[in-house]
């Protein structure tokens, strides 16, 4: 055993001595001698023998390291006063096994896991003279309480959310699906960070060439650290040039245990409450839980309305310069005339009149991001209707392109998908500039290069345009309009589940 | 047998009956109220029209026989069949050079009419040149991509002509379609002659049937495919006359599009309606020159293999374009057309009536395996 | 260098070259000069003088900042002349800030000169086939000079135009009122064989009557005017009456039967030799809309009066225009010749040509007009008057 602390150690074979200050003085050097790193030696059997408990102070739970270790091990008759009769192994297994109140206990001899144990909040326990040591789950992280998530609340759901810590998540999933067949695989992904990530799906349910493809491409993820499931999702995504996510994120338990339902896997990393759903289509970018959970008509008119909302928060601005700059014929003469009078003093055309308004709307929306959240909010919208305001005052932009461009924003924070509202924030300019140079054709021809691009898409093998193409019929039921809940037997066609039914429409017999 | 299962090697029937339809419906919808009422009587083009769509359909039947006896084969490899590697060869290369010169007269017409209703000093080379960067770039992916294009734009394509047409419903005067019946035989036949070049397109299938997974519903495929066609232009055709009358209708270009400009939506929203319609017909467009050039490419391919897909579609760009430019005005694109057309139903539909001809008496057929 | 990054050089390439190169249909809205009327006259030497009725945004604001106050001229009626109407449009780009921008060009006035001598379908050619125009835009034939009439300031709209337009929009309140011709129904009528009629627009003191119609022959020269009364009785004729009233005598007090609706149906006897006979039969529907009389109209003997005494107006009136159109004008602008293309294709191909022009057969042809009324409402009273003792 050297004493240089190079990270092969931390996956080498290496295994601890019997010397207990020995292996105290090794693994404090191994971490440079923090100063958190706390020891405890404990004598039981009459100070004849010793055992030091080492853990990290920031990350371990005092009261548990307090209350059900040292107490009890000071309390324990057996293994204290006969201590020194008995062999070395079995003291190790008594105390495993009679003596400490804690509910995981590891016999451990590699110091790779013993290292990796300290540094995930457990404690570990070497015994003078044995060959194991001891590993008791003691890890206890600060964590947030479980809240509504700000970006993603409901007007009727559950306000739940997920935690920066996985096992709280996995807890949540789970009580919503008690089902046997309900699987979460673990992997550690990073080389320094090594965060718990967790796949999860239903067996029976989900197509099993989705979880294969899933489990390629989370075990080809070499990187240092992960810190957000972002980088996890960059990492495995199909097209990292589209615009569109292929991998829908969402901090809500119930939107995850729906996702499964479907057939679809979760995955959920340490430290962030982000989980990431695949497969993904464009359609469930503009999907919402509350579309369920209200009446199937309100679900219905508000899915469509988010509908007309993508259309706006996309085309709205380009028809708008391609109508006043292209083709006035198409406005209503008084509105045409209205605006004509508007845009006299107005010195800069149509064109660079939306671009400055559009580029104005979206620095204050990033700048309201980073303010404190009173002021955050308000700063958004009202300060680009004040500035208008004022724009319009000083003859820099006409009214209507104020309008306009707040009728666009507003648009674009009905789409639910925070990810999916950017990328149509993005492909909105270049559907201003194709509009600028050949006005309605311009749209057009930028329609169908979306199109084409959204039909080639594709998410983990599925096709970004289903269940538009290619068609599903059956799907069409849950998709700009939502059939009543007893019509939605079926679970969605085109993610091809081992398991088709859901629902009985005739009910439970009585 | 769906998304994992063929992912982007196959396609399915929905996929071969929209295909069919979204390529034959093209410049037809406009141009063929025209060219029908100045061969007939009266509201009596629908005969004509009933007539020449029969022939298509006939024609229809043929390729949908001829590619339901050689399974998940290219026209190369059918040919190669029934007669030797040659003469496939030579088909193949003419087929390619009809679709090619298709490509450029689409792009061309596209940008006249354009011209004419969208726009008004923008050259034409301009918009030539920004629809063949969009073709370039739809045709950069796998076909079944551009075939799953026609299931989002075919309905969209036909809405917008329905509803022009139920928007004009208040100017309809039954009374202009009669008299009825008053054209004699000679006049009806040659208005069918003309109808038969609105239905040309289909034949491009015959290289996509490589990638078809059900090859026995082919037949139902293409001839509900072609019905969709058929019937939109009898019913375009029936309301031009109704709402114009056929005196107009034989004076005026595009009769659909001044349908299209007539239009008065309720509450005065919108008034140029035609922009609105010409946009989304552009859509249908696309889709026939896309599917066109990606037949060039992959006719082209079965027999030049080495080039990768990327270098033909570099390659052949620069030449569709100065195709495409080289007509001087509406007369020759005209002429253009015509010629096309007739080299179309050459190669594309009694060629592979002979092929099938050929293939039946020498007991040719194909096997399951992919070649 | 990598794939990469050579597709990405190609497309900024790309995309710079649109920009740079520019955007050539781009005109901003304030720089169009819309029109909203024209106006074509005679001018001197057989050109053509068009007027132009452009609208000024601005002044068309009441109430945003930087609008014109109520009173400034909402509009500015531009004339220019040439040897073609293109022409003529074009110099009107030396005079005026902005060329002008036809697509909401609503109301084409044609002067009666021009009508007369056959000109319309030269006048008309520029709007039908430039894709600008729209084909839902009124042409109407003014009686005088037709420039006059775009100068008329109307009291509640803000244009002449928007003026006219609305006046002419009322045949569902006034029988004297021809339906609009719009621009496609007159390309259509001079392009068919058969004569017609298009309203007629006159000025009386500043306001502007559309009552009236001018009336055209197959060889497209105008041939007369109909006055109010007489355009009612060629809307019985050719069904396009939406409301009507009728001043009937009762004893030597009026009664006033308003029409509610009428449909006509025409009928022919065709022979090889002889010009055809046709039957129009007028069926009218209406209600009582004021009395003079004392007479009870819930007698039904008295509404059977009544409704004879309509029937014979409207005949008087139908046999006045009839006599009109077939004596002194010799045009068919009542339809007749559109029922026989439709109902007797044959015979119609055969008598085309000596319709209105070589055999006149549209001048001999006998028309027998029957009219039948049928009373529906009397109103809220049966009358003002006591019955005199």
């Amino acid at each position: 055993m050297s004493d240089n602390a190079s990270d092969d150690r931390q996956s080498s074979s290496a295994v601890i001595s019997r010397d207990m200050q020995e292996n105290i003085g090794y693994i404090r050097r191994l971490l440079g001698d923090p100063s958190d790193l706390l020891t405890r030696i404990v004598t039981i059997g009459g100070g004849k023998r010793s055992c030091a408990l080492v853990f990290l102070s920031g990350l371990s739970d005092k009261a548990v390291i307090d209350d059900q270790i040292i107490r009890q091990i000071l309390k324990a008759g057996r293994y204290g006063e006969e201590a020194p009769e008995l062999d070395v192994s079995e003291v190790i297994g008594g105390l495993r096994n009679e003596t400490m109140s804690v509910s995981q206990v590891i016999e451990a001899t590699l110091w790779s896991d013993i290292v990796q144990a300290v540094l995930y909040g457990d404690t570990v326990m070497f015994l003078e003279g044995a060959d194991d040591a001891l590993i008791v789950g003691t890890q206890n992280w600060k964590e947030r309480s479980i809240e509504e998530p700000p970006t993603e609340a409901l007007v009727r759901g559950p306000r739940e959310g997920f935690t920066e810590k996985v096992e709280t998540n996995v807890g949540l999933i789970r009580r919503g699906i008690r089902d046997i067949n309900l699987r979460f695989v673990s992997y550690t992904i990073g080389r320094r960070s090594r965060k718990t990530l967790i796949l999860t799906y239903i067996q029976g349910i989900i197509h099993p060439s989705i979880v294969e493809e899933a489990q390629r491409r989370l075990e080809s993820i070499d990187i240092d650290d992960a810190p957000e499931s972002g980088f996890v999702e960059q990492w495995i995504e199909d097209s990292f040039l589209s615009p569109f996510p292929q991998l829908l994120h969402t901090e809500r338990p119930d939107k995850v245990r729906a996702a499964l339902l479907q057939g679809k896997a979760a995955i959920m990393l340490e430290g962030t409450p982000f989980a990431l759903i695949l497969p993904t289509t464009f359609v469930a970018l503009i999907q919402s839980p509350e579309d369920y959970y209200e009446r199937w008509l309100i679900g219905s008119l508000i899915r469509l309305l988010r509908y007309v909302a993508v259309f706006i928060a996309l085309f709205f601005p380009a028809i708008y310069i391609a109508l006043v700059s292209f083709h006035q014929g198409m406005i209503p003469f008084k509105l045409a005339f209205s605006i004509a009078a508007a845009r006299e003093g107005v010195p800069f055309p149509a064109v660079i009149e939306a671009l400055l308004m559009e580029g104005t709307l979206e620095l204050l929306r990033e700048a309201g991001v980073r303010l404190p959240k009173p002021i955050g909010q308000t700063i958004g919208i009202v300060g680009g209707l004040v500035i208008g305001e004022a724009a319009v005052q000083a003859g820099v932009v006409s009214p209507i392109m104020v309008i306009v461009v707040a009728v666009t924003a507003i648009s674009s924070f009905a789409i639910p998908s925070y990810s999916a509202g950017i990328a149509f924030r993005m492909l909105r300019f270049a559907t201003m500039l194709a509009a600028a140079i050949l006005g309605l054709f311009g749209i057009i021809l930028m329609f169908i290069v979306i199109s084409i691009h959204l039909v080639r898409l594709k998410s983990f093998g599925m096709p970004y345009s289903s269940p538009f193409a290619p068609i599903f019929l059956n799907d069409w039921r849950d998709l700009v309009v939502r059939f009543p809940v007893t019509f939605l037997t079926k679970r969605p066609e085109f993610m091809q589940t081992k398991n088709i039914n859901r629902a009985n429409k005739r009910g439970k017999r009585i | 047998m769906k998304s994992f299962e063929y992912g982007d090697r196959e396609i399915g029937t929905t996929e071969v009956a929209y295909g069919v339809s979204n390529m034959v419906i093209g410049f037809g919808v406009l141009t063929l109220p025209r060219s029908l009422a100045e061969m007939t009587e009266s509201s009596d083009g629908w005969i004509s029209l009933v007539l020449g769509g029969s022939v298509a359909l006939a024609f229809g039947w043929v390729i949908a026989s001829l590619c339901m006896r050689f399974p998940k084969m290219g026209l190369k490899d059918m040919t190669k069949a029934v007669t030797n590697r040659a003469t496939a060869n030579v088909v193949v290369v003419l087929f390619a050079c009809y679709t090619f010169l298709f490509v450029g007269y689409e792009t061309r017409g596209l940008a006249n009419i354009s011209k004419q209703y969208l726009f008004d000093r923008t050259p034409e080379e301009a918009i030539c040149l920004f629809f063949l960067l969009v073709l370039a770039y739809g045709v950069a992916g796998p076909s079944s991509a551009l075939l799953r294009l026609n299931l989002i734009f075919l309905p969209l394509v036909l809405l917008i002509v329905l509803g022009v047409l139920a928007m004009n419903i208040p100017f309809f005067n039954i009374h202009n379609l009669k008299p009825l019946f008053v054209t004699d035989w000679k006049n009806l036949l040659n208005g069918a002659r003309g109808t038969v070049f609105s239905f040309l397109g289909f034949e491009i299938f015959l290289f996509y049937n490589a990638l078809i997974n059900r090859p026995k519903t082919m037949k139902k495929a293409v001839l509900g495919g072609l019905a969709v066609p058929l019937l939109t232009y009898l019913i375009v055709f029936v309301f031009v006359i109704g709402i114009f009358g056929s005196e107009v209708t034989k004076n005026t270009l595009y009769p659909t599009a001044e349908l299209a400009k007539q239009v008065e939506i309720p509450g005065g929203f919108f008034e140029r309606f035609e922009s609105i319609f010409f946009t989304l017909w552009v859509v249908t467009l696309f889709n026939t020159a896309a599917m066109a050039f990606d037949v060039t490419i992959i006719a082209l391919k079965t027999v030049f293999p080495k080039p990768e897909r990327m270098t033909w579609i570099i390659a052949l760009c620069p030449l569709i374009y100065l195709v495409a430019m080289q007509p001087q005005g509406i007369m020759e694109i005209d002429r253009f057309g015509k010629w096309i057309s007739y080299a179309g139903i050459a190669i594309g539909w009694i060629l592979p009536a002979l092929l099938l001809g050929a293939a039946k008496l020498r007991g040719v057929e194909g096997n399951e395996r992919a070649s | 260098m990598s794939a990469l990054l050579r597709n990405a050089l190609a497309l900024a390439l790309l995309t710079l070259h649109a920009l740079l190169a520019g955007c050539w249909d781009r005109v901003e809205i304030e720089d169009r000069g819309f029109v909203v009327g024209s106006a074509i006259d005679e001018g001197e030497n057989g050109t053509y003088e068009l007027t132009f009725q452009f609208v000024v945004p601005s002044a068309m604001q009441g109430k945003s900042a930087g609008g014109g106050h109520p009173s400034a001229k909402t509009f500015q009626n531009v004339t220019a002349s040439g040897m073609t109407l293109f022409k003529a449009a074009r110099k009107m780009s030396n005079e005026t800030s902005r060329p002008p921008y036809l697509e909401h060009n609503k109301i084409i006035i044609v002067s009666e000169t021009l009508a007369r001598s056959g000109k319309i379908q030269e006048v008309l050619d520029l709007f039908v086939r430039d894709p600008e125009m729209r084909r839902a835009a009124k042409v109407m034939i003014s009686s005088g000079q037709a420039k006059k009439l775009l100068d008329i300031k109307p009291s509640i709209e803000t244009l002449p135009v928007q003026y006219i337009n609305a006046t002419s929009e009322n045949p569902d309140k006034s029988e004297s009122i021809v339906p609009p011709a719009t621009m496609g129904l007159v390309h259509r009528f001079l392009l068919e064989d058969h004569g017609f009629a298009i309203p007629e627009i006159s000025q009386t003191d500043d306001k502007v009557s559309l009552s009236g119609a001018a009336v055209f022959g197959s060889d497209k020269k105008m041939k007369g005017f109909l006055d109010g009364e007489e355009t009612s009785a060629k809307n019985y004729f050719s069904g396009t009456i939406k409301a009507g009233a009728l001043e009937i005598e009762m004893g030597d007090k009026l009664v006033l039967f308003e029409v509610k609706s009428a449909s006509r149906k025409i009928s022919a006897k065709v022979s090889d030799s002889k010009a055809p006979e046709f039957t129009v039969n007028v069926n009218v529907e209406g209600n009582i809309g004021e009395s003079y009389s004392e007479i009870d109209l819930l007698d039904p003997q008295v509404i059977r009066e009544v409704e004879h005494g309509v029937d014979e107006k409207i005949q008087a009136l139908m046999y006045g225009v009839l006599d009109k159109l077939q004596k002194q004008y010799k045009a068919d602008a009542i339809g007749l010749s559109d029922y026989l293309n439709e109902n007797h294709y044959r015979t119609w191909q055969k008598i085309k040509n000596d319709w209105d022009r070589g055999e006149q057969l549209f001048s001999k042809c006998r028309v027998m007009v029957k009219v039948n009324t049928k009373m529906r409402i009397i109103g809220a009273i049966d009358r003002v008057r006591p019955k005199e003792e």
